[in-house]
């Protein structure tokens, strides 16, 4: 369960989130889109304490994370696989070594045995085994994605799972492999999913519920037969480039 | 009036960035005590940060310490006291040139590495990676760094002043056409407690400000490449001036405190 209740956010005087509230059920998929901008992955950066609200609460699993102190927070984290935006894979460390991170760090478990874990994980996201050894940069876009993906799950066995912008920047068919990651993992792992993008096509294939951010407000927050009734200029205004590039493919003839 | 605006807003930019490095200072040293301690880190950063400036220390030592006598050797000779080369050698050396040559050849090369490591690990978002794995920064990166600089750069500054006191040595011989013996026993006699006890505590001072600037420039590093290329210089040049500026206020501090041991 994820909740916020009233939020507030600013840097330096600038609000980026204003009176935010939504809840998530455990177990669910949630996808926040919105504009580029418009304070998305600065949600996901307040679910996991690395910036602290001005005001307002939010709830991750009953607990109110506002005014934490750092330990109790790190506990919390544990339950928590973050994967950042282009990945964010520690660039002087190998696959092998990104992927099985945590455990190298907080566990004394042998070195044999958490190669053994990261390989498995390393099949698990749909990679082989020969990577293990490359550097993050001699992977592609797609394969970096998915190693974070791997080890943000090989690192806390989450109960939820963050996606900031997991397929920004990825070919179609390396999109539709993360989607289906994903899926999978909210399928098999049962746990929280909340997804942060601005592509709305990749959006529809992952939940049917969403919330749409605007200038760090909460515009909408419900499912898809909703969201394509709603009348909030917001939405609308949002939802427009996406309905018009339809209406653009269903006129348009295939040879 | 702009002109008095642009000043207070200077001032009050200079006093706010000030406020900021000192808590983080104060945070970084916090991070030394306590578990866990990043062994590894700490050897490899001592590894790269003082094999790795050796060869530069070494370089500049020895011509510098060969600069230096040779100009006090042809004053020393207008007096007929070229004799006195190796004690004026061990006071430059040791107390001034040493410390502050190690200090700003260190803050050149490692503050740069650090600040641009740091900034570019902060800007790829790295730490927040690191921190939502429930490591703490601080005590992973910027820990293991300090305690590496504590450590070389005092070691470093040695090898420089021995380095240093060679060159003199060698310009002693063979320009100024003093004995080995005449040269060495009067570096001797200078190598005393209030000496050596200046040339320790610069370093370690030095070795503070490096670590301090560094990876505080690192840390708060933002605007991407661009940003991180601005820290790494600021890095740089903060680092050498209040090395430069700490010089002066570590020596008449300590000259003060030890004056009966010089």
């Amino acid at each position: 369960m994820i909740e916020f209740r009233n939020v507030n956010f600013s840097i330096e005087g600038h609000p980026i989130i204003r009176n935010v509230s939504f809840a998530i059920p455990t177990g669910e998929s949630r996808i926040i889109m919105g504009h580029s901008g418009s304070g998305k992955s600065t949600i996901l950066r307040l679910i996991l304490g690395l910036v602290r609200p001005e005001s307002g609460d939010i709830f991750v699993d009953e607990k109110n994370i506002v005014g934490m102190k750092e330990g109790d927070l790190n506990e919390i984290r544990k339950r928590i696989g973050m994967v950042f935006q282009d990945g964010a894979l520690f660039d002087s460390l190998t696959v092998g070594e990104n992927v099985g991170y945590y455990l190298l760090e907080h566990t004394r478990l042998k070195f044999r045995e958490i190669e053994s874990r990261v390989r498995e994980m390393l099949g698990f996201v749909g990679l082989e085994e020969q990577i293990i050894d490359r550097l993050p940069d001699q992977l592609s876009g797609g394969m970096q994605r998915r190693v974070a993906i791997g080890r943000a799950l090989l690192s806390t066995d989450p109960r939820i799972m963050l996606y900031d912008e997991p397929t920004t920047g990825l070919d179609p068919e390396m999109t539709s492999t993360i989607i289906n990651l994903v899926n999978r993992l909210s399928e098999v792992k049962k746990v929280t999913t909340v997804v942060v993008t601005h592509q709305i096509a990749d959006a529809f294939e992952i939940s049917d519920k969403f919330i749409i951010i605007d200038s760090g407000e909460v515009a909408f927050d419900g499912d898809l037969a909703t969201m394509r009734k709603s009348q909030d200029p917001r939405v609308v205004d949002f939802l427009r480039p996406f309905r018009e590039s339809m209406t653009n493919l269903r006129n348009k003839e295939f040879v | 009036m702009k002109l008095i605006e642009l000043i207070i807003g200077w001032i009050r930019h200079f006093a706010f960035e000030s406020q900021r490095l000192f808590f983080f200072s104060v945070r970084m040293i916090a991070a030394l005590f306590g578990r866990p301690v990043y062994a590894a880190e700490t050897f490899e950063q001592m590894y790269l940060i003082g094999v790795g400036s050796l060869f530069l220390v070494v370089l500049t030592g020895i011509s510098a310490g060969q600069g230096m006598a040779l100009q006090f050797a042809n004053e020393l000779a207008d007096f007929g006291s070229k004799n006195y080369l190796g004690r004026i050698m061990a006071i430059a050396i040791i107390r001034e040139l040493g410390p502050i040559l190690t200090g700003v050849m260190v803050a050149a090369r490692v503050a740069a590495g650090i600040t641009a490591e740091i900034g570019a690990m902060k800007s790829s978002n790295q730490i927040d990676a690191m921190i939502a794995f429930g490591i703490d920064p601080m005590r992973k990166l910027a820990a293991p760094r300090l305690i590496s600089l504590l450590i070389m750069v005092p070691v470093l500054t040695v090898i420089c002043d021995v380095i240093s006191l060679v060159g003199g040595w060698i310009i002693a011989i063979f320009l100024a056409h003093i004995t080995s013996l005449t040269y060495w026993t009067a570096v001797k006699e200078r190598l005393i407690f209030g000496n050596l006890f200046i040339g320790l505590v610069k370093p370690v001072v030095f070795a503070l400000i490096i670590a301090f600037v560094s990876c505080y420039k690192g840390f708060t590093a933002e605007g991407g490449t661009k940003g991180v290329g601005q820290a790494t210089t600021e890095s740089v040049v903060i680092s050498s001036i209040v090395i430069l500026v700490g010089n002066f206020v570590v020596t008449k501090v300590v000259f003060s405190a030890i004056k009966g041991y010089l």
